[in-house]
């Protein structure tokens, strides 16, 4: 009997031949195939990993990107291929590719927007818009002002920034049968059933706000109208001399992001990248607007896992009640970093356990994304979680 | 709210905080704009991230100004301004069903309406549509300077418009002028080169001065005026140049290279070179001597076969303009017109030459057969008789009486054979000249003669019988009809010509047009290349001119017009 709608997850290892093929063959279970999303490490040969599951699949539209560690059943894992499919007749999907999106962020938004005029049966009551972008190529919010601007509050967000494995030089967006780089994929997803969003990071404000007194895109210059880094770090209680490198901030950083407010939500939280000691100023992976507030935020091991089940249980619970035919995560590389190889096993096998067995895949991510409600999308050191019910 | 947990006061004063800092970053933005739409965009859009509400707009009456929070293209302005004025709380914002909905009236553009839609229970919080309200002046202040902007902006472009499009007219008007002019040159040009033409100047002269015009129109360096004397050689009957370089045209040019000239010769149309390492043989050498880069060449042609060829060259590094072969074509229409009537002139004359000399040859024969024939048996006739008197007895008076008289009569016959074989063709014209005939008919006249002859030797015998011929009709017609009582003979050559003038001081009023000699006398004058011009009015005599010019050979100069 032919299955309505469904969803499979497929995994090739570093050492299998031909991954792309023998992802997609795992992934392809059903016919009616409407949409593949691809995470694929930069360990293996993207372009022919993109043919071959191509080949595979007829053709169908599929969007997907390069990461930063690979999520599927049986744990995260690097320099593998994933490959998620959905299909039968209670999916509409359409696809976009936005290019040159660094020239123009919010004209990359408009035109990754642009997937949702091409889903072929607005009828359905259930849509959302997945977007994977180059988390280099800039402020990511920007990109979702131009799709927010183009599409409205009507359709929520969700999806990720592409990463390299942390090499932070270039990342790959993957769209039908190409490969691209500084682009902007999207897929315009419709369903007969619910779609569920579940946004959480586990981090908590600590102490009174700060204002940035002084930013200019992802660069903090002034708190409270001091410098940047030494007023971050007296907030903490760390004399400069306990952190005068990159690599001693970074440690500090993991556990202490920076967050924005937002109304009703968790705080977004902004992953602190680096620093200049000269000039005393943070980078952030995303924009500061000037004159925010922004507080030092914490967390530990246990709040970041509370998360994860946190962000499953938010997403299950669009779900009306029905079980999920299978999920997909977005998951902060910062997240990895401070839960650690085994923390992140563990984590993954929660979400397997909120999945009650339906497959799952994801990714680790260079910026979350995720507007359920209000205009704000982006987010850092956050789990997004997307359940297909 | 993040601070969660934190004491209600401590939570206003952090809102309070908030959109105190919040109003920085919506300044900036709106500082940022320059136009009155951009400013309501990011208005719009900064107000929904600072209240972090899903819908803002700005409308007027149902006039959507600015909106977030719809599908582009697609918000219901009817709603938003309902909305606006309160008859409407609430608003159906896309994904977030009904929501409360505030509004704040802006100062500018008038009756306008910001309206700011947040999903949840309830709507903004009266600090919140204070705030609001501060933004809302900012917003109008913004909108009302970037309109005057605008309309500042506006009235510069309109008159930098109309000053653009001013600019254009007079460029345009300049060019018709420049081209109004130009055609008033070039039709100045052609006036007076058919000027020329009409009045048969001679041909080097009219080539010289074609080529001169063409140049000037053409904006050439140097124009060639080429006849094609034979299949492979070319003489330059008129060449100008801006710098005149000394080349030798003398001996003319083989045409074997020469590619603008073979292609009017083989095919009889214009033609264009711009490449002159094109070019060979002897021209080549030598326009490269004259830095010719390109030229033009179009065809003189005659009666149907291209006689010759005007090319038009220059040394500009631009190419000759698009219509040089048509300019060029005009002139050499003219030029083959002239170059026809020359031909036909020519023809003409040598007929005429041809009819003249061929009557003076039958008089001179009647005069021979009448001197050598008639003349002399009347003589031998006259001889015999006297001896034939000289034997008749004395008693025979009456005889010899009879005899003489006969003799009488034979001898007057004989004067008038000679008087008539004299005006057929008078033996001493050819004989000793000009000067003695002319003495001769002066003193035979039968009307007194005062003879002026200066420098007259020996001239060719058409000349020489044309000048004998013009004074002997000139005083014929001075005694039968002029009834003068004196005439003035003068003859002299002058310049290679011989002028002869006879003025009588008769009743004037000769006309050639009206059949008298005179007609002969021009026929006889200008077959030799000559002229003749009489001057007759009523009352005060007659006066000839005839110019004969002296020549080797019979057939006259070449000449152009009728």
């Amino acid at each position: 009997m032919e299955r309505p709608r469904w969803f499979a997850v497929g995994r090739a290892c570093p050492s299998d031949d031909r991954p792309g093929y023998r992802a997609a063959d795992a992934a392809l279970v059903g016919d009616d195939t409407k949409l593949l999303v691809v995470f694929c490490s930069q360990h293996q040969d993207v372009v022919e990993v993109v043919r071959q599951i191509s080949d595979r699949s007829g053709g169908a539209p599929l969007i997907g990107c390069s990461t930063a560690g690979e999520i599927a059943p049986g744990g995260p894992a690097d320099a593998t291929v994933v490959v998620a499919a959905l299909g039968g007749p209670g999916f509409s999907v359409s696809t976009s590719l936005a290019e040159g999106a660094s020239k123009d962020l919010r004209g990359a938004g408009v035109r990754a927007a642009a997937a949702v005029d091409g889903a072929d049966d607005a009828e359905r009551p259930y849509q959302l818009l997945m977007l994977l972008t180059d988390g280099l190529a800039g402020d990511q919010q920007e990109i979702l002002r131009g799709v927010y601007g183009t599409l409205g509050a009507g359709i929520p967000l969700v999806g990720g920034c592409a990463g390299d494995d942390l090499s932070m030089t270039r990342t790959f967006q993957l769209y039908g049968d190409s490969v691209h780089s500084d682009a902007v994929v999207a897929a315009a997803l419709r369903s007969d059933a619910p779609l569920g969003i579940g946004v959480r990071h586990g981090w908590r404000p600590v102490g009174e706000p700060m204002v940035v007194t002084e930013s200019a895109g992802t660069r903090i210059y002034g708190l409270d109208a001091r410098p940047a880094l030494s007023h971050y770090l007296e907030r903490l209680g760390i004399s400069p001399s306990e952190c005068s490198s990159t690599e001693e901030l970074a440690q500090v950083a993991l556990t202490h992001p920076l967050g924005l407010g937002s109304r009703g939500e968790e705080a977004h939280v902004r992953f602190i990248a680096g620093a200049d000691f000269g000039e005393q100023s943070l980078l952030c992976l995303a924009e500061i607007p000037s004159e925010s507030l922004v507080w030092i935020m914490a967390g530990d091991r246990d709040s970041v896992l509370h998360a994860t089940d946190a962000a499953c249980l938010e997403s299950l619970s669009a779900l009306e009640g029905r079980p999920p035919l299978g999920m997909l995560a977005f998951d902060c590389i910062a997240r990895r970093s401070v839960l650690g190889e085994q923390g992140i096993k563990g984590e993954v096998d929660r979400i397997e356990v909120m999945a009650s067995g339906a497959p799952m895949a994801g990714f680790y991510t260079y910026g979350e994304i995720a507007r359920k409600k209000g205009v704000h999308g982006f987010h850092n050191q956050t789990l997004v979680v997307l359940s297909v019910g | 709210m993040a601070a969660s947990g934190a004491q209600g006061s401590a939570a206003d004063r952090l809102a309070q905080r908030r959109e105190y800092l919040g109003s920085f970053g919506f300044v900036a933005a709106l500082a940022a704009s320059e136009t009155v739409a951009s400013a309501a965009q990011q208005a719009v859009e900064r107000i929904a991230e600072t209240f972090d509400a899903e819908m803002a707009a700005i409308v007027q009456s149902d006039r959507l100004i600015a909106s977030i929070g719809y599908p582009a293209g697609a918000a219901p302005a009817a709603d938003l301004w309902a909305t606006a004025t309160g008859d409407e709380t609430a608003i159906l914002v896309p994904g977030c069903g009904k929501c409360s909905a505030s509004s704040v009236r802006l100062e500018h553009p008038p009756g306008a309406t910001l309206v700011v839609a947040r999903s949840g229970p309830a709507g903004l919080s009266r600090s919140e549509i204070s705030f609001l309200n501060s933004l809302a002046r900012v917003l109008s202040l913004r909108m009302s300077m970037l309109r005057l902007v605008e309309e500042e902006r506006a009235l510069r472009e309109e008159s930098e418009r109309q000053a653009a499009e001013v600019a254009h007219l007079l460029e345009i008007l300049a060019e018709r002028q420049t081209k109004l002019e130009w055609l008033a040159g070039e039709q100045a040009a052609l006036r007076r080169v058919a000027t020329l033409v009409a009045t048969g100047v001679p041909q080097d002269r009219l080539f010289a001065a074609v080529a001169e015009e063409v140049s000037k129109l053409a904006k050439a360096d140097s124009v060639w005026m080429v006849r094609f004397e034979s299949e492979d050689t070319v003489v330059v009957e008129a060449l100008w140049e801006r710098n005149p370089s000394g080349v030798d045209i003398s001996s003319g040019f083989k045409i074997d290279g020469w590619y603008p000239a073979m292609t009017v010769q083989r095919w009889a149309r214009s033609t264009r070179i711009d490449d002159p390492a094109l070019l060979g043989g002897e021209i080549a050498a030598v326009w490269m001597r004259l830095h010719v880069r390109s030229a033009v060449a179009s065809p003189i042609a005659v009666a149907g076969r291209v006689w010759g060829a005007v090319v038009v060259a220059t040394a500009d590094t631009d190419p000759m303009v698009a219509d040089t072969e048509d300019r060029v074509a005009r002139f050499t229409e003219l030029i083959a017109t002239a170059v026809s009537n020359a031909e036909a002139s020519v023809a003409l004359a040598a007929s005429r030459a041809r009819l003249v000399a061929a009557g003076d040859d039958v008089r001179r024969r009647i005069e021979r057969n009448l001197h050598d024939g008639a003349q002399q048996r009347l003589v031998t006739l006259a001889l015999k008789l006297r001896n034939v008197r000289d034997t008749v007895p004395g008693e025979l008076a009456d005889l010899r009486g009879q005899l003489l008289s006969i003799e009488s009569g034979m001898n007057d016959l004989l004067d008038e054979l000679r008087e008539i074989s004299r005006g057929v063709h008078p033996a001493v014209l050819s004989q000793a000249g000009l000067t003695p005939a002319l003495r001769s008919v002066a003193r035979t006249a039968a009307v007194p003669v005062r003879l002026e002859v200066q420098d007259v030797k020996r001239l060719p015998e058409a000349v020489e019988v044309a000048g004998y011929y013009v004074v002997s009709e000139a005083l014929a017609n001075a005694s039968k009809h002029a009834q003068a009582t004196v005439v003035d003979v003068a003859a002299r050559v002058a310049d290679d010509t011989l002028r002869i003038r006879v003025c009588d001081d008769g009743v004037g009023g000769a006309d050639p047009a009206l059949g008298s000699g005179l007609i002969g006398l021009q026929d006889r004058v200008e077959a030799l290349g000559g002229s003749l011009m009489v001057a007759s009015a009523k009352g005060v005599g007659t006066t000839i001119e005839v110019d004969l010019p002296i020549a080797e050979s019979s057939a006259p100069p070449p000449a152009l017009g009728g």
